[in-house]
């Protein structure tokens, strides 16, 4: 086996190094995280004593998670003393900000199902469809991915998303009778 | 199991599992659509369904989107799952020669008897397995879950296991927020309503798995050809007899692959691939690579019968094999079924139950696979940024339907920005799965455990010999991971200023 192949034999092809710098960043908010909640257990009462305390895994967790995040940290400004000059310090993904504006417009959408304030029910025939938040933000949110990151034209936007928002409310919530935000 | 496999007949569940089988070849042959994604999202969608149809579909599904990988990654040279990549560097170049059918109707019979293979093990192994773990007591459980996330890290980053147990750490921390089940005290939660009852690791799950996937694929640019005629796809009964040999031994690899926490299809495909291409005959090896029907073979036989591995741990012990079989796992402890030792004595026929539902979605997956190669060709024709935008409402319910709980959707949202920052930072995210799931059994197992030593003295502790052995195990899982993470960081300072720069340093795009 190549030394190129050996790197695939792992489940998530994708995990391993990053350059230095992402690894110390990664050190740095794991080791705080684990900081965090390292003294957040010990401030947890200990009804039964020490050997049953609620905090006494989440402590050997966080405490062995700073362990980690200092050999991580330890590696990277290793490997950034050896690095030559010029290397990038962040490699992002080429479509990062276009990654970033999905999630905008996911966390937009997340935003209107909770606050968007519909509520409305009609009767067909013995059908009793009801539109809320969930049927118009997504929608819209729909609409607004398709038209940026898929095709400009509008009209096969909305009905592709008119359609599917429709198909999903008369399944979920008239034959799974599963509630919808 | 007879009754049960009758039950399993029934024309409802039958109905079920062939939907679930067809859904699952759709989506697997779909490029970007993987099988983990599939189970994530199923999770919270069971929900509504009763246990036995939910695990007739989810099994269907899991069948037959194990399948569906190969039909993209053979026609158009896109693995539809990662798993599929060495069927890819096989059957594209077959496609390309006129002979993708074929290599297709070799790729699903190869999975029709992986499968087999997987289910013949789990059944003659399961047993086994659960005869000693009956005999695990606290202190074992909980050296067996800090294992298996430790061995999911291991798994995950392949050179660089500390990655790994850093983020199965991450999961655990998760799991820890909300009321402890010893003494009920809140956790974590800093007077939050919403955090009470735990962070939902549907919610996790799905954020992780879905939503992340979406927000890494949708924004990339179009890039698939449309396949070309693909011929006869019905498989050569001579060249499935040639490779045999082949077949039997990545079948077992595959199982034994798939009782490794966190050692899913994609080792097994890849290990398979690379054994398989080592004993192969020299005139076989050199078609390795330009077409080779035997690699095929070894991939598919190796990650389907992982299928039925991954399962060997998760029914007896309660520990995922892989990360659709934790989604399995989360999907049924919905339900209130419990995996683990006493499976047999809290829910008597269910593990029957399972084996029948395998067997009946593999059948139904060779037969459906073969009528539904041609009409996935089309499939390919959608655009993936049209078919992933349709995903997140998907997400949405799936992450709501569990509780009703908007709190659960902005988990879901935190947890894809967070998965999305694994990707960027090269972290696994798979071991989070094994840690927010595993982290419960080990902290009250643990506390049982210290009481039990507390109060019986040390002679007692000293007697736990399972314990003792399972220590040494833990211990050798981290050292052996210690030992390649400084190799993987030695090989990088050695290589890099020989090769280009940021080989090792930047994530596949």
């Amino acid at each position: 086996m190549t030394e190129k192949e050996k790197t695939v034999l792992s489940e998530d092809p994708n995990a391993g190094l990053a350059t230095p710098v992402m690894d110390l960043v990664t050190a740095g908010v794991i080791g705080a995280i684990g900081i965090w909640f390292a003294i957040e257990s010990l401030r947890l009462p200990t009804p039964g004593g020490l050997i049953t305390a609620p905090g006494l895994l989440p402590f050997l967790t966080a405490g062995s998670l700073v362990v980690m995040a200092a050999l991580l940290a330890l590696a990277a400004l290793r490997r950034r003393r050896g690095q030559a000059a010029g290397e990038t310090a962040f490699e992002l993904p080429p479509d990062f900000r276009r990654s970033l504006l999905l999630g905008a417009i996911l966390a937009v959408y997340v935003a209107a199902l909770q606050f968007l304030p519909v509520a409305a029910a009609m009767r067909i025939g013995s059908l009793r469809l009801v539109i809320g938040s969930f049927e118009v933000a997504t929608f819209i949110a729909i609409v607004t991915v398709l038209r940026i990151f898929w095709r400009p034209v509008l009209w096969p936007c909305l009905a592709i998303a008119f359609g599917w928002v429709a198909f999903l409310s008369l399944v979920f919530r008239l034959v799974f009778e599963i509630q919808l935000p | 199991m007879i009754d049960a496999f009758l039950h399993a007949l029934s024309p409802t569940l039958l109905l079920v599992s062939a939907g679930g089988v067809v859904l699952g070849i759709v989506w697997g042959s779909l490029p970007g659509l993987s099988t983990t994604m599939a189970m994530m999202l199923l999770i919270g969608l069971s929900a509504g369904l009763s246990l036995e149809v939910a695990l007739a579909f989810m099994l269907g599904v899991y069948n037959g989107s194990s399948f569906g990988g190969a039909v993209s990654a053979v026609l158009i040279n896109i693995p539809g799952t990662p798993d599929s990549i060495p069927t890819m560097m096989e059957g594209y170049p077959l496609a390309k020669q006129g002979k993708g059918g074929e290599a297709l109707g070799l790729a699903i019979t190869a999975s029709f008897l992986g499968n087999w293979v997987g289910i013949v093990l789990l059944v003659v192994c399961l047993p086994v397995i659960l005869a000693i773990a009956l005999n695990f007591k606290s202190w074992e459980m909980f050296l067996l879950a800090i294992i298996g996330i430790s061995i999911c890290g291991t798994m995950s980053s392949g050179t660089l296991p500390l990655k790994g147990w850093i983020t199965g750490w991450l999961g655990m921390l998760a799991a820890f927020v909300g009321y402890d089940a010893i003494h009920g005290v809140a956790r974590f939660t800093y007077g939050v309503p919403a955090l009470f009852d735990g962070i939902s690791y549907v919610a996790v799950l799905i954020g992780m798995f879905g939503l992340t996937e979406v927000m890494r694929a949708l924004p990339q640019r179009e890039g698939s050809g449309i396949p070309e005629k693909i011929g006869r796809t019905t498989p050569s009964l001579g060249i499935l007899a040639r490779y045999m040999p082949a077949a039997i031994r990545s079948g077992l690899i595959g199982m034994i692959t798939g009782a490794i926490p966190g050692a899913g299809a994609n080792i097994a495909a890849f290990l398979s691939y690379d054994i398989g291409r080592r004993r192969a005959k020299p005139e076989e090896r050199a078609k390795w690579g330009k077409g080779s029907y035997e690699g095929i073979v070894c991939a598919e036989v190796a990650n389907n019968a992982n299928m039925g591995g991954g399962m060997l741990p998760t029914l007896t012990l309660g520990i995922p094999g892989n990360a659709p079989a934790a989604a399995l796992l989360a999907a049924l402890q919905l339900k209130n079924v419990i995996l683990g030792p006493t499976i047999e004595v809290d829910h008597p026929g269910i593990v029957a139950f399972i084996y029948s539902l395998l067997i009946i979605a593999n059948m139904i997956t060779w037969v459906a696979a073969l009528l539904l190669i041609k009409p996935c060709v089309k499939l390919f024709q959608l655009p993936h940024s049209l078919l992933l935008t349709l995903i997140v409402p998907i997400c949405v319910i799936g992450a709501y339907s569990v509780r009703s709980e908007m709190s659960d959707v902005w988990m879901m949202l935190a947890a894809a920005f967070a998965g999305y920052a694994f990707y960027i930072l090269r972290l696994p995210a798979a071991p989070v799965v094994l840690g927010i799931i595993l982290a419960p059994l080990a902290d009250e197992n643990l506390r049982r455990a210290l009481l039990l030593f507390d109060n019986n003295g040390l002679p007692f502790f000293a007697q736990q010999y399972v314990g003792h052995a399972l220590v040494l195990l833990m211990v050798a899982v981290f050292m052996e991971g210690l030992l390649r993470d400084r190799r993987a960081r030695l090989r990088a300072a050695v290589t890099r200023p020989v090769d280009e720069p940021a080989e090792s340093a930047s994530p596949p795009r």
